[in-house]
């Protein structure tokens, strides 16, 4: 029995079956999903669906048609029981059993719940159905508070802004987006959705939710609708209860495989050996997919290391924001600003002076550019960029 | 809802009937097009639905934008001044007859 059982059914799930029927795999492929959906694109739901409504014929990761064509065996709306490591067996919550030869898990993650009263009023964004529900309340109301300036929160209030909505948004730390950009772009990006005309309140602890409003440390903000966008956890229960070594998601070693042999895990529930030997975790669109492709080379007999460069994209209303490498491996940085408003980008330095990320608003070719540098391995120094006056493109030409 | 033929480097070749109002990448992907894969999911951050058209002057098409240009840009020997990315054309009744060839065969592992 040579079968490949994946669970979960995202973007990194279907892009693992995908890559190893390239490779010339044939073992025989089950995929195990939740939802009931066929396996879709996750990012327009925060940036399109939840305003726009999600469409019948919305966004495929593959033609209906992919999955019996490449002998995939593809089981929506279920869900796995337990896993059996040593028994190389799956438990279905419907009652089957499946056995495996390798075990690939692919759960994902899903919003934070705040452990506060009333949460059960907001409403949060994960599946194509959790924007069915949000674009189904939202074309009824005139008044929408978003908790958490977080990536999906942000996308959300974008949105609901552009189509008319008075929004606040509501943020416990200082600055929006504090986490995942460096503070003089994500203060920028508070200025420009001010100007587009939402409320953004900081430092703000959320004490409750109720049907028409959000009480926080500082008073209540009346809405018609909550939603909430604070943060994602890894989905990592399943690998907990199977045994595995689980701490900010699934750990895996560079070869994604886990605490238990022949099973292995891919995308935002990873918590993934760097080759500098440090524990990341991403939530994003690429980690699972180069994952899942670098997955798939293991598992065909080409083991493969993971190592890509990072990036990320993110749509808020007129901003689009890119990312190219961590800034959290930053210590030092530089902003400059494009010749079209609010176009800007932050270089950001190693502590050897080298680039190591690139965050843009508005400046594709500086992203582009940059991720293909950085992917490269190629180093550009401080020094390089200063004397091009930081002109990206300048630089790379030396 | 404009007919166009997708047609792989290596031979085969399928006519789909696209929808009005979706892009080219969108309709590729609905109709399974091998080497078509819309990786970000037509956020023009990727380049894996890079095709090439045929006589493009013939169907009126929208100027190509720095972002597609610059996404293009990377994929470095394989580009063509016929090169476009799929995800940034919108099918209209005018596509009717458009030729285009994909630019990957796989899944580009």
């Amino acid at each position: 029995m040579n079968r490949i059982v994946i669970i979960g059914a995202g973007h990194a799930a279907i892009q693992c079956a995908a890559s190893l029927r390239d490779l010339g795999n044939t073992s025989p492929i089950t995929i195990i999903g939740a939802e009931s959906d066929l396996p879709y694109h996750r990012p327009p739901n925060s940036k399109k669906y939840v305003v726009e409504g999600v469409p019948e014929d919305f966004s495929l990761l593959r033609a209906a048609d992919f999955y019996e064509n490449e002998k995939i065996d593809l089981l929506l709306g279920e869900t796995v029981e337990s896993v059996d490591p040593a028994g190389r067996q799956v438990k279905l919550a419907s009652g089957g059993e499946l056995g495996f030869e390798k075990l690939v898990m692919a759960p994902g993650s899903e919003p934070r719940t705040l452990p506060i009263p009333g949460i059960e009023h907001a409403l949060s964004l994960y599946s194509l159905q959790d924007a069915r529900d949000i674009y189904a309340r939202l074309a009824a109301v005139g008044t929408v508070a978003v908790i958490g300036g977080g990536f999906i929160g942000l996308e959300i209030a974008a949105a609901a802004a552009a189509t008319g909505k008075a929004v606040t948004v509501i943020e416990a730390t200082p600055q929006i987006l504090g986490r995942s950009l460096t503070p003089g772009l994500a203060e920028r990006i508070r200025l420009i959705h001010e100007e587009a005309g939402i409320t953004v309140i900081d430092s703000a602890s959320v004490e409750a939710v109720a049907p028409n409003g959000v009480s926080t440390g500082g008073g209540f903000i009346g809405a018609d609708l909550v939603l909430s966008g604070a943060g994602s956890v890894p989905r990592t229960r399943l690998a907990e209860e199977s045994g595995l070594e689980t701490s900010n998601g699934i750990e895996v070693n560079q070869y994604l495989e886990t605490s238990a042999s022949d099973i292995y895990a891919i995308g935002d529930a990873t918590c993934f050996l760097s080759a500098a030997g440090t524990r990341q975790r991403y939530e994003s669109v690429q980690n699972a997919n180069d994952q899942a492709r670098v997955l798939a080379k293991t598992l065909s007999g080409e083991p493969t290391a993971y190592g890509a460069l990072p990036w990320f994209w993110s749509d808020q209303g007129a901003i689009k924001l890119q990312m190219a490498g961590d800034s959290g491996d930053a210590s030092e940085m530089v902003i400059v600003e494009g010749a079209q408003p609010p176009q800007a980008a932050a270089f950001c330095f190693d502590a050897h002076n080298h680039l190591c990320a690139l965050e843009t608003i508005n400046w594709p070719a500086y992203h582009a550019l940059s991720r293909k540098a950085l992917s490269d391995g190629r180093v550009i120094s401080r020094d390089e960029l200063a004397t091009a006056d930081f002109d990206l493109k300048a630089a790379l030409k030396r | 809802m404009p007919q166009i033929c997708f047609r792989q480097k290596d031979g085969p070749s399928q006519v789909i009937e696209a929808k009005t109002g979706q892009t080219l990448m969108q309709e590729a992907l609905r109709h399974g097009i091998v080497g078509i894969i819309g990786e970000c999911g037509g956020s023009c951050m990727c380049a894996t639905c890079h095709i090439y058209l045929e006589d493009p002057e013939r169907f009126g098409l929208d100027s190509i934008s720095e972002m597609e240009e610059t996404m293009l840009e990377l994929e470095g020997e394989d580009v063509t001044p016929h090169s476009r990315l799929a995800c940034q054309i919108e099918v209209s009744p005018g596509l009717e007859g458009l030729m285009v060839t994909v630019a990957h065969t796989t899944e580009n592992t």
